[in-house]
C-alpha cells in the first residue's frame, strides 16, 4: 500500500504536504489516510525529517477531530429529546417512540 | 547441446549472460527451446533477425538440433514467433506474459525434458509446467477480478436489505422504499417502464457521445471536471439518500451535522484517490463502493424498467464498441491518434487488468504480450507491484511501439481492443509508472465509468470496467429487491390461499392455530368477526359484530385492537 519506491522522494513529500493541507478542510479521514499510506516510509528513505512532522500532525488533527466528533454525537445523542425543537430540526430521521 | 554464450550457470539458473546475441543491448529473453544455454534476445525482432542468420539450425526446437535442453520456465521469444501466426492459442500467448512475475514465483527446475520437434503452431503437450503456471496465473487473475464484482454485489444487496427494513419513523422512505411499493404494482403498464428504461438509455448515450466529444476535441479539463461532477454524484447524492434510509430503517438518531461532514470526509477523500493519488486499495475500495451505490439507486426503477434497461444496455454497448461509428471506438482510436488519456475512472489492481471479456482474453493477450515484449525496458520486479498504477491519471509519454507489425494486424474483429492494448503500451520511459491509456470498455454505465487498459511492464492481467460492476450488481440487487420468495407466496394483488392464524387465549389455554381461507364458499371475503365466530362460537357468538357489549371478548392483534370488519385477507400485508 505505500507508495512505490521508485516514486522520487520529493514526490512523496510533496504528495504528504499536499494530503496535509487539503485535510485542513475538515477531512480528517484524509489525515488518516495520509498517515496510513505514509507511515512505513518514515524509516524508509530518506526523504528527510519532514515527512515526519506532517505526519504526526496529520495523526494529532485526526485524533483531535475524533475527540470533537465523538463528543458532539454523544452530546447530541444523550440531549436530543431535552432539547426539542432544535433538535428535531437538525435531525435526520426521528425515531418514533422517542 | 547448443551452448551459444557458456557462460551460464544452468544449475542455478542465473542469468549470467544478459547480453542480446542478435544486437548485443541489454536482454531479458531467451530462446525458449534452448533454455538457458541458448540465445538472448532482447526483442522479437532481434530474435527473428538472428533466427534467420543462424539460429535456426542450432536451436533446440529443430529436429536435427539438440536432443536435451534444460527447460526451466523462462519465458521466450520463441513462442512470439509462433504468436505471429493466426491463430493464438494459450500456450503461447501466456508465455510472453509475466516474464517476471514467473521467474519470481518459480524456481527454476533443471529438468530436461524433450521437446518434440513441435510445429509452429502447435502448442505444448498438455501437462506441462509452462502450462500449469499459466494456469496457475490465469486463475489468480481470474480471482483478481472476481473479488471486487462480487463485493460490489454484495454491497448492492446489503444496502437494498437495509432500506427495505420495515420503516416505522417520520417522514424519509427515499427512493429506495418507495421503489418497494412502486415496483409491486403491476398497475404501471409495461409501456411505461419502456418509456423509462428510454430515457435512461437516452441520457446514458447523450452522456457517452458528449465525453467523446470532449475528448476528441481536447476539452481536457472540461472532460475532467465533468468526470468529477460523475464520480461526486454516487458519492456524494446516493450515499447521502442510502444513509437517510437506513437511518430511517434502523433508528439511529442522528443530525444533519455529523452526517455532512461524514459525507463530506468520505466524497472528498474519494475524489482524491481516485482522481489523484493515492492508495491504490482505497481507489479501489471506493470505485467498489460507487458502483455499489450507483446499483443500488437503479433498484429504485420498477422492475420491468430495470430488466429492459438492462437488456438495452447490454445492446448499446455492442452498437458503441463494436460498430465503426459506435461512439466508444471513435473514443479510443482517438485516444490512440492523439496519444492522449481519457481521465477514467479505472478499476486496476496492481496487477494490469486486461479487459474482462473471457472470450476476448485470449485475442487480446497475444497483442499485448508481443507489443509488450517490443517495449520492455529495464524494470524490476515486483517493487512495481503496489506502483503508482493508483495514479490512474498520470500523463506518459506513449510512444507508438514499433512492434505494431506482428499480430496485432491479426485481430480482425478485435481491432478496438488491440489498438487500446496498443497504445497502453508504451513507453521507453524509465519511470515506474506503467504506461497508461485508457480504454473504454463495453460496458459503460449512466456515468460512463471507462475502463482502463493499462500495460504495466511486469503485470499483465484482467481488467474491468465500472460498468460491468454496475451491471452485474443491478442484476442482482434487483432479484434482491423483488424478492423472490416473498412473491411466490403473495401478491399484493392476489389473495393468498390461506392466511395462518394463531389465536392465543388467556389463562394458558391451548393456542388454536389454522390456516384460514379467506373467502367463504361463495367468493366473499371472510372479516375478522367470521373467522371468530366460525373457530370461537363461544365467545364471539353473534354474526351481527356490529354488537359491542361491554363484557365481550376483544380480540388484539399485536397491541392494536382491529375492526372486526376487517377482511382477513389483509392479514397477510406488512401493514394493515
Amino acid at each position: 500500500m505505500p507508495p512505490s519506491p521508485k516514486t522520487p522522494p520529493q514526490e512523496i513529500l510533496s504528495i504528504c504536504k499536499k494530503y496535509f493541507i487539503i485535510g485542513c478542510f475538515f477531512l480528517p479521514w484524509l489525515w488518516v489516510v495520509n498517515v496510513v499510506y505514509m507511515w512505513p516510509l518514515i524509516k524508509r528513505e530518506d526523504i528527510g525529517t519532514q515527512i515526519k512532522k506532517y505526519l504526526y500532525l496529520s495523526i494529532f488533527g485526526a485524533i483531535l477531530w475524533l475527540i470533537i466528533l465523538t463528543t458532539w454525537l454523544s452530546i447530541f445523542v444523550t440531549n436530543r429529546i431535552e432539547w426539542g425543537q432544535f433538535a428535531d430540526s437538525i435531525s435526520v430521521a426521528i425515531p418514533k417512540g422517542v | 547441446m547448443t551452448s551459444q554464450e557458456s557462460s551460464v550457470d544452468p544449475e542455478q539458473g542465473v542469468f549470467v549472460n544478459s547480453v542480446c546475441a542478435n544486437c548485443g543491448g541489454p536482454a531479458q529473453y531467451l530462446c525458449e527451446a534452448c533454455g538457458q544455454t541458448g540465445p538472448r534476445y532482447c526483442s522479437a525482432t532481434c530474435q527473428s533477425d538472428h533466427w534467420e542468420k543462424g539460429h535456426a539450425s542450432v536451436c533446440a526446437s529443430v529436429p536435427s538440433g539438440t536432443e536435451s535442453e534444460e527447460h526451466d520456465n523462462e519465458r521466450n521469444s520463441r513462442a512470439l514467433k509462433r504468436s505471429s501466426s493466426k491463430v493464438y492459442s494459450r500456450g503461447n500467448v501466456a508465455q510472453l506474459i509475466n516474464l517476471k512475475q514467473r521467474r519470481s514465483t518459480l524456481t527454476s527446475n533443471t529438468s530436461t525434458t524433450l521437446i518434440n520437434a513441435p510445429n509452429s503452431n502447435d502448442p505444448s503437450p498438455a501437462i506441462d509446467p509452462v502450462q500449469a503456471d499459466e494456469f496457475r496465473f490465469y486463475m489468480q487473475q481470474v480471482y483478481r477480478i472476481i473479488k471486487p464484482v462480487v463485493l460490489c454485489i454484495v454491497l448492492s444487496v446489503l444496502w437494498v436489505k437495509l432500506s427495505q427494513a420495515p420503516s416505522y419513523f417520520i417522514g424519509s422512505s427515499g427512493p429506495g422504499t418507495s421503489g418497494a411499493t412502486g415496483s409491486s404494482s403491476d398497475s404501471s403498464p409495461i409501456s411505461t417502464s419502456i418509456y423509462t428504461a428510454a430515457i435512461l438509455i437516452g441520457q446514458i448515450i447523450v452522456a457517452t457521445v458528449v465525453i467523446v466529444f470532449l475528448f476528441k476535441y481536447g476539452f481536457t479539463k472540461i472532460l475532467v471536471g465533468f468526470f468529477m461532477f460523475v464520480v461526486l454524484f454516487p458519492l456524494g447524492f446516493m450515499s447521502y439518500i442510502l444513509i437517510s434510509n437506513i437511518i430511517s430503517s434502523l433508528s439511529i438518531p442522528l443530525d444533519y451535522i455529523t452526517l455532512i461532514f461524514a459525507l463530506w470526509n468520505f466524497s472528498a477523500v474519494g475524489l482524491v484517490s481516485v482522481f489523484w493519488k493515492g492508495p491504490l486499495l482505497l481507489q479501489q475500495a471506493y470505485l467498489t463502493v460507487m458502483s455499489s451505490l450507483m446499483a443500488f439507486s437503479l433498484t429504485g426503477l420498477s422492475s420491468w424498467t430495470t430488466w429492459i434497461l438492462l437488456g438495452l444496455l447490454a445492446i448499446w454497448d455492442l452498437i458503441a464498441v463494436l460498430c465503426p461509428f459506435g461512439p466508444l471506438r471513435i473514443l479510443v482510436e482517438s485516444s490512440k491518434e492523439n496519444q492522449r488519456e481519457i481521465p477514467a475512472l479505472l478499476y486496476s489492481v496492481n496487477a494490469v487488468w486486461l479487459m474482462a471479456a473471457p472470450k476476448l482474453s485470449n485475442q487480446i493477450q497475444p497483442t499485448i504480450s508481443s507489443t509488450s515484449l517490443q517495449t520492455h525496458t529495464d524494470s524490476s520486479p515486483s517493487s512495481f507491484i503496489s506502483s503508482v498504477n493508483s495514479v490512474s491519471t498520470k500523463t506518459s509519454a506513449a510512444t507508438t511501439p514499433s512492434g505494431e507489425d506482428i499480430p496485432l494486424s491479426e485481430n480482425l474483429g478485435h481491432n478496438i481492443y488491440n489498438r487500446n492494448i496498443e497504445v497502453g503500451v508504451h513507453n521507453n520511459t524509465e519511470v515506474n509508472n506503467s504506461s497508461n491509456s485508457l480504454h473504454t470498455n463495453g460496458n459503460i454505465s449512466e456515468n460512463n465509468e471507462l475502463s482502463d487498459d493499462e500495460e504495466e511492464d511486469e503485470r499483465n492481467g484482467l481488467k474491468l470496467g465500472l460498468g460491468d460492476f454496475v451491471f452485474y450488481s443491478v442484476l442482482v440487487a434487483q432479484a434482491e429487491f423483488w424478492n423472490v420468495n416473498y412473491r411466490l407466496v403473495i401478491n399484493d394483488e392476489q389473495m393468498p390461499k390461506h392466511v395462518p392464524m394463531g389465536i392465543y387465549l388467556p389463562d394458558n389455554c391451548p393456542v388454536i392455530q389454522e390456516p384460514i381461507s379467506p373467502f367463504d364458499e361463495n367468493g366473499n371475503q371472510l372479516t375478522l368477526g367470521d373467522i371468530l365466530h366460525q373457530v370461537l362460537p363461544e365467545l364471539f357468538p353473534s354474526l351481527l359484530h356490529s354488537e359491542n357489549t361491554s363484557a365481550s371478548p376483544v380480540p388484539v392483534i399485536h397491541g392494536i385492537i382491529p375492526q372486526l370488519e376487517i377482511p382477513i385477507a389483509h392479514g397477510h400485508r406488512k401493514t394493515f
